[in-house]
């Protein structure tokens, strides 16, 4: 297969069989954030997409040693956070340093974006080591529309579940879960179950 | 440390640590209110026994890192703060799981992908993260205590249900009683919808309490 044919399959599983957020009910409580600042969607998905980029990488490389000891096996999520951990502190550093205005532009982003690429991510580092470097991209690119796409749904939602022909006791927060529990309804049925 | 030593200063502040406790625990619940750490309810609390270790693990996790960031987190610069707070919540992580593994044999497998996930749970990272640092240790306790109590029961409840509408039996013993129920209920789906409902019953009981307290206010 080519490798940008293996970049678009891999680009698709994200954003729609393997998508996590729906299907899989993983990494909502950011979305639900994410999508209460409208303006800052687009850069928040792009760095959960960055993120997940260089995480599948080092796991990519971290992976194939620690599969090859069964001890090291039990470590293999608290070594995925703290290479997450060391990435966000890397780019945190870089900006806040080198580019500091971009950094007051980026921050309240970057560190949630940073979480939720272990979140989005790990599932799948977990279960396959051997992303190469192009589906690797595929399911970062994936991952990042699978956020903004997802984001942009909850904005609109949250919207409506706030208005006021929706009973009070179920305005904002428990109508947007009714609804979320919907369209995952639609989700399962596209995926055929549960994804872990 | 100026809040700190404000919070120190303030008069009655053992009600105030029962108040927090109780806020995390129900009227401000972490998942209820909060929407907090919701993928261990929706996609891993489909039975009562994984959501107790769940909730084991949650707690091994949070007050230990919660006590070191109340401790250490106001020393740290803000930009910092989130990748340190990664970093030492995958470090409990390990003795944790290690301890549930012990309490449950063979937990750490069944619990799976769920347990690794809980090192980047957002309740255990906005409490560590946020709240921890500016506050007093006792404060920081009953915090975390109440939100990690609060965040179980909700967990336990969804997955006691979903259970028994499984299988007709909750913890792995008949309750003599059988409820048909599609494979589903143990899909996330149906724990959002089923979370949505309960967030409703929170809010309402809020509201009552809000309307109440408002009726009260100008007699008193």
């Amino acid at each position: 297969m080519s490798e940008f044919a293996k970049l678009c399959l891999a680009t698709l599983a994200a954003v729609a069989a393997e998508n996590v957020l729906f299907s899989g009910g993983v990494g909502f409580s950011r979305v639900l954030r994410a999508a209460r600042r409208p303006g800052l969607m687009g850069l928040y998905s792009f760095f959960v997409g960055l993120f997940s980029l260089f995480t599948l990488l080092l796991a990519g490389a971290v992976g194939p040693i620690l599969a090859a000891n069964s001890t090291i096996l039990f470590l293999r999520p608290a070594i995925y956070a703290v290479c997450a951990a060391l990435i966000y502190l890397a780019a945190a550093f870089l900006c806040r340093f080198l580019l500091p205005k971009l950094y007051q532009k980026i921050a309240p982003v970057l560190a949630p974006a940073a979480v939720n690429c272990i979140v989005l991510a790990m599932p799948y580092v977990q279960r396959r080591f051997s992303y190469t470097g192009w589906e690797a991209v595929g399911f970062a690119l994936g991952t990042g529309i699978a956020f903004y796409l997802a984001s942009l749904v909850l904005a609109e939602a949250q919207a409506r579940c706030k208005k006021g022909c929706v009973p009070r006791a179920f305005r904002n927060l428990p109508a947007t879960l009714l609804y979320v529990g919907i369209l995952g309804m639609v989700f399962a049925a596209f995926t055929g179950g549960k994804l872990f | 440390m100026k809040r700190k030593t404000a919070e120190k200063r303030r008069p009655g502040s053992l009600r105030e640590t029962r108040t927090i406790f109780f806020n995390g625990l129900f009227l401000k619940n972490p998942v209820l209110i909060g929407a907090l750490g919701l993928y261990p309810v929706v996609a891993a609390g489909y039975n009562l026994r994984m959501a107790v270790q769940l909730s084991l693990l949650m707690l091994f996790i949070s007050l230990p890192t919660g006590v070191i960031f109340c401790l250490v987190g106001e020393f740290l610069p803000g930009w910092l703060r989130p990748g340190a707070v990664l970093a030492v919540s995958a470090a409990c992580y390990l003795p944790a799981a290690w301890l549930v593994n012990q309490l449950f044999p063979g937990s750490l497998n069944t619990m799976g992908i769920f347990a690794g996930l809980m090192i980047c749970n957002s309740m255990v990272l906005s409490r560590c993260n946020d709240y921890a640092p500016a506050h007093l240790l006792r404060a920081v306790l009953a915090d975390i205590l109440g939100c990690v109590l609060g965040y179980s029961l909700v967990l336990c409840a969804v997955a006691c249900l979903r259970e028994y509408l499984q299988r007709g039996s909750v913890w792995n013993g008949s309750t003599g009683l059988y409820i048909p129920a599609d494979r589903g209920t143990a899909l996330p789906f149906f724990g959002f919808i089923v979370l949505g409902f309960l967030a409703a019953l929170v809010q309402g009981i809020n509201l009552r309490r809000e309307k109440k307290s408002g009726r009260e206010a100008p007699r008193t």
